[in-house]
């Protein structure tokens, strides 16, 4: 297959390009020392990655990163399952609803960062309970702010609630394309024999798509996005107004931005986490791309 | 019936959810604050408190704004610029190697699919490094061209699953017959199986151009003023406002964000049908 080379040549080429040379020569800058106050770098080993493994930020790095990959990637599951049930079958006015939940899959992620604020979408929210529902006894008690956005469970939760108001409505449509290719009978057979919807869930819709490999590939994507999200994250640390390092919202992608934006620079630190991730990214890789070929031979 | 009046209650519940942020960020855009201009005229009691209301009146004021004094538009020009320049790359590469990795078996294939799907794990901020150097020695930086190769980065992968997947769809008997028929090998790709895909590759460059507008942090580390897209103009942001003692404008953020979401929810609905193919890398149909 002689055509074949010749056609992947200039995917390998950018490839090449784009890719692997650019990793290269991060690996090669973070062995030196080379920042803005040290233009002319030196070699020092593997010190930037021992810097970052034992910085006082690493394991608040590690915990905010994986609360926010895990919050997010089951809440993502749940609620699009949850919509993908709702939406599964004959529903009034399926077409208008379609539409509305297909919306926020077009918003940049750092425009959830800003909808979801404490100025925007969380005071809504605070004054829709204070004000409107005006649950006591929190009412009495004169703050005026009803979640707290100093809380861990309300910066996180606003944080993944902002990810899910995208990601969600996306999973529905995964779950929906997996509900859809069931066949027919399932249901028409569960029908003559007289199931109820419960065990129908049960029986047939649950197990089809929990054994999925879309939705595996789906999730593992999720996770290995959510592992580099900055966006959501990054605003959140000016919300907080917590530019320092090891914040309370930094993950590790937020620590690169804040080493990136901060006075001197130090690529070389920035290029060893880089690579520290990427070392991850790539062994998640390997496992998606088992789950993708199980899912591309399921389509053919 | 009584199931079917819940489900629907609910699906307006849900609805609601999606609509009300939506409708929140359009709202927040509308608000103006004339407050300096007419202090103490809009002070009000909210419940117990005092507000200093200044006059907060509702008008476009924010987004004629964001036309004239932000230039707006200018952002729109370089995001179509940048994402025409990315995606027509990435499609001449792309199609090519999704072609020949859906219709031949070679070896080195499964190895391909693996970087092409690396290039899709890695964090952009382990490669912004060596671009941020290497374009300010070459003078990339702040260019059209840079950003439309720094942008290869999301695009080829977008590329080469979504349009494997398309190739894939079209049966092997379509292929045999074109071979049997004396058809050679570039004929076959050029005559039948490209006009086949003509709908994947539109949906491809709709779901590519979305991804490269909504795109920040290339746009954030890599574009200075001459080249900002869009989603940078979207956080005109702290960084600039500490720097420059400037107040954060919720107002402008929100108006920004609107106008950044219309063209992108547009185009997203277009595609629609194939919105979910395209974020599960092909396999979802």
């Amino acid at each position: 297959m002689k055509a074949a080379y010749l056609y992947v040549a200039p995917l390998v080429i950018a490839i090449v390009g784009i890719g692997i040379l650019p990793l290269g020569h991060a690996f090669y800058i973070s062995l030196t020392d080379f920042s803005a106050l040290r233009p002319e770098p030196e070699f020092v080993g593997l010190r930037n990655y021992q810097d970052f493994l034992t910085a006082p930020f690493f394991w608040n790095s590690v915990q905010v990163t994986t609360i926010f990959v895990v919050g997010t990637v089951v809440t993502e599951f749940l609620v699009g399952l949850y919509l993908a049930l709702l939406m599964f079958g004959e529903v009034r006015g399926k077409k208008v609803f379609d539409k509305i939940l297909f919306a926020p899959i077009a918003i940049s992620p750092i425009v959830m960062g800003v909808l979801y604020s404490p100025n925007v979408v969380l005071d809504d929210l605070n004054t829709l309970l204070y004000y409107g529902l005006c649950i006591s006894p929190i009412c009495s008690d004169n703050t005026g702010v009803f979640l707290n956005t100093a809380l861990p469970v309300v910066y996180y939760g606003m944080m993944i609630l902002s990810d899910v108001f995208v990601w969600g409505p996306l999973m529905m449509l995964v779950i929906l394309a997996i509900l859809n290719n069931i066949p027919k009978e399932h249901f028409e057979a569960a029908d003559v024999s007289g199931a109820t919807s419960f065990q129908i869930f049960r029986r047939i819709t649950f197990p089809a798509v929990i054994h999925s490999p879309i939705l595996a590939a789906m999730i593992v994507l999720r996770a290995v996005d959510n592992f580099r999200a900055y966006e959501i994250p990054y605003t959140w640390s000016f919300w907080l107004f917590q530019e320092r390092l090891g914040a309370p919202v930094d993950t590790f992608s937020v620590v690169m931005f804040k080493l990136l934006s901060s006075v001197d620079f130090p690529l070389s630190q920035i290029a060893a986490i880089g690579i520290l991730l990427t070392v991850f990214s790539v062994t998640t890789a390997v496992v998606v791309m088992k789950a993708l070929t199980k899912s591309w031979e399921g389509i053919r | 019936m009584i199931l079917g009046k819940i489900r629907f209650s609910l699906l307006c519940v849900a609805a609601f959810w999606i609509i009300w942020p939506l409708f929140t960020m359009f709202n927040e855009g509308m608000r103006v604050d004339l407050g300096p201009m007419m202090s103490g005229r809009g002070s009000s009691y909210v419940g117990r408190f005092f507000q200093a209301q200044g006059g907060i009146r509702y008008n476009p004021l924010t987004f004629i704004r964001a036309f004239t004094f932000e230039n707006f538009p200018r952002a729109v020009f370089n995001s179509t610029v940048i994402a025409a320049i990315s995606i027509g790359l990435a499609l001449a590469v792309g199609i090519l190697g999704a072609y020949a990795l859906a219709r031949h078996k070679f070896k080195g294939g499964g190895t391909l699919t693996l970087s092409v799907l690396m290039l899709r794990t890695i964090t952009p901020l382990a490669v912004i490094v060596p671009f941020f150097i290497v374009y300010g020695q070459i003078g990339l930086f702040d260019t059209y061209i840079g950003m439309g190769l720094v942008y290869l980065i999301i695009n080829i992968p977008i590329v080469t699953f979504m349009m494997r997947a398309f190739f894939a769809d079209i049966p092997q008997s379509v292929y045999e017959a074109a071979s049997a028929s004396g058809a050679s090998e570039f004929q076959i790709l050029r005559k039948v199986a490209l006009p086949l895909v003509i709908p994947g590759i539109l949906a491809t460059m709709v779901f590519a151009f979305v991804a490269t507008w909504n795109e920040f942090l290339f746009a954030q580390f890599l574009s200075g003023v001459q080249v900002k897209p869009v989603s940078r103009g979207v956080w005109s942001g702290f960084a600039e406002a500490i720097e420059s003692f400037k107040v954060l404008d919720f107002d402008e953020l929100n108006a920004n964000a609107t106008l950044a979401l219309i063209p992108a929810l547009a185009l997203a609905f277009m595609i629609k049908k194939y919105v979910a193919r395209g974020f599960t890398l092909g396999s979802a149909r």
